[in-house]
């Protein structure tokens, strides 16, 4: 009997640390409206594809935080520019970029502020924690800031 | 009684002249020169790369104020790299701007800036598949360090430039694919590490060697300064 109750008390604690190392991270699926993601995004890892999942999921989120790999310089506005191309109608992605599949800074970004999201933090508050995290590191895109 | 008290002042004697020699307040030359480079760094390094040395001035520089980049250049690199530049990119000769004594009190200034000793694992012969390395340049450094490695300015800075290929050894453009500059929007390339591209040995071995296979345009290239 108490080789039964000592069974049950570790169950119990280890369905307890479970609950409480999981993280609030979704398993995100690409919705089929979007266009299918390129091979340059399939032949890398699982993390870079399921940011770009991400990118097509939470557009208001990533079109909120700045980039700071330096990417203003070519013409980018916010993260969100790293992973898409082109919205069709809606918000579905019908044209992906290439740049995010090479970029640390750029998935490491788009990772923190969806983070945050499914953490239910506002966008200004994202906003403002990843400008904190990432300003040395580059310069930032001219994203106007959430209200 | 006063035996252990004699015994206890020879050891806080001891005491103190160890920290003494430990603390370089006799290495004056050194301390000196470090103080000198950092009014010359201020005067004319600042402006690119920053108060701090992490690329933050107003105008493109890259990071040089990290352990990464530190542990795998020499003082003679640091030196060559003030010295002669990289020719076409933002970063000019200083061999005609500056002093042989200011150059080296810069050095010195920029060393000081290195507080760890870090070992790469680097393979013993680097030579791989330029075409192969090429197609990998392609997918997973072109979008930063731009067409055949001539920079972009403030993303990535131009890694085939002849200056930074005499300057710099196989071992050492391995070593900055593979490990990258921490705390920089360049980080590492190598499997296993932290970073997005995940590649092999073999292939940063191949990218190094397609780095080398770069014709190197002689002439100043003024179109790196466009985005």
């Amino acid at each position: 009997m108490k080789k039964v109750y000592t069974l049950m008390f570790f169950s119990i604690l280890l369905v307890i640390i479970a609950v409480g190392c999981s993280s609030n991270k979704e398993k995100l699926t690409l919705d089929k409206k979007h266009s299918a993601l390129p091979d340059y995004v399939l032949n890398t890892s699982e993390k870079i594809e399921e940011t770009y999942t991400m990118a097509a999921t939470y557009p208001e989120v990533l079109a909120s935080v700045p980039c700071f790999c330096g990417c203003g310089m070519i013409g980018h506005e916010s993260n969100l520019d790293c992973f898409v191309g082109q919205f069709g109608d809606e918000n579905a992605v019908t044209e992906w970029s290439d740049h995010g599949v090479s970029c640390d800074v750029c998935v490491d970004i788009a990772q923190d502020a969806v983070e945050m999201h499914q953490d239910g933090k506002s966008l200004k508050k994202i906003n403002d924690l990843i400008i904190k995290k990432y300003e040395d590191y580059g310069e930032a895109t001219q994203t106007p800031e959430p209200k | 009684m006063k035996k252990i008290l004699y015994g206890l002042y020879i050891l806080i004697i001891i005491g103190i002249i160890v920290c003494l020699i430990n603390s370089d307040i006799f290495n004056k030359k050194e301390s000196e020169a470090i103080f000198a480079g950092e009014k010359v760094y201020k005067k004319q390094c600042l402006i690119c790369h920053g108060e701090t040395g992490k690329g933050e001035g107003p105008n493109a520089g890259t990071a040089i104020n990290n352990q990464n980049y530190l542990n795998t250049v020499s003082n003679k690199d640091i030196y060559n790299s003030i010295k002669y530049g990289r020719n076409g990119t933002g970063m000019p000769a200083y061999e005609e701007r500056i002093s042989e004594n200011d150059l080296k009190n810069l050095v010195a200034f920029i060393r000081d800036w290195q507080t760890e000793e870090i070992k790469f694992d680097v393979p013993k012969v680097i030579a791989g598949d330029p075409v192969a390395g090429e197609k990998l340049y392609n997918l997973k450094c072109l979008n930063c360090h731009g067409e055949a490695g001539v920079g972009k300015l403030k993303m990535g800075p131009a890694i085939s430039n002849s200056e930074y290929l005499k300057y710099t050894s196989d071992k050492q453009i391995w070593i900055s694919a593979a490990y990258g500059r921490e705390n920089t929007s360049m980080g590492p390339s190598l499997k296993g590490l932290d970073g997005v591209r995940q590649l092999k040995k073999e292939e940063i071995t191949d990218i190094v060697s397609y780095l080398r296979s770069v014709k190197v345009q002689e002439e100043s290239r003024t179109d790196y300064l466009k985005p």
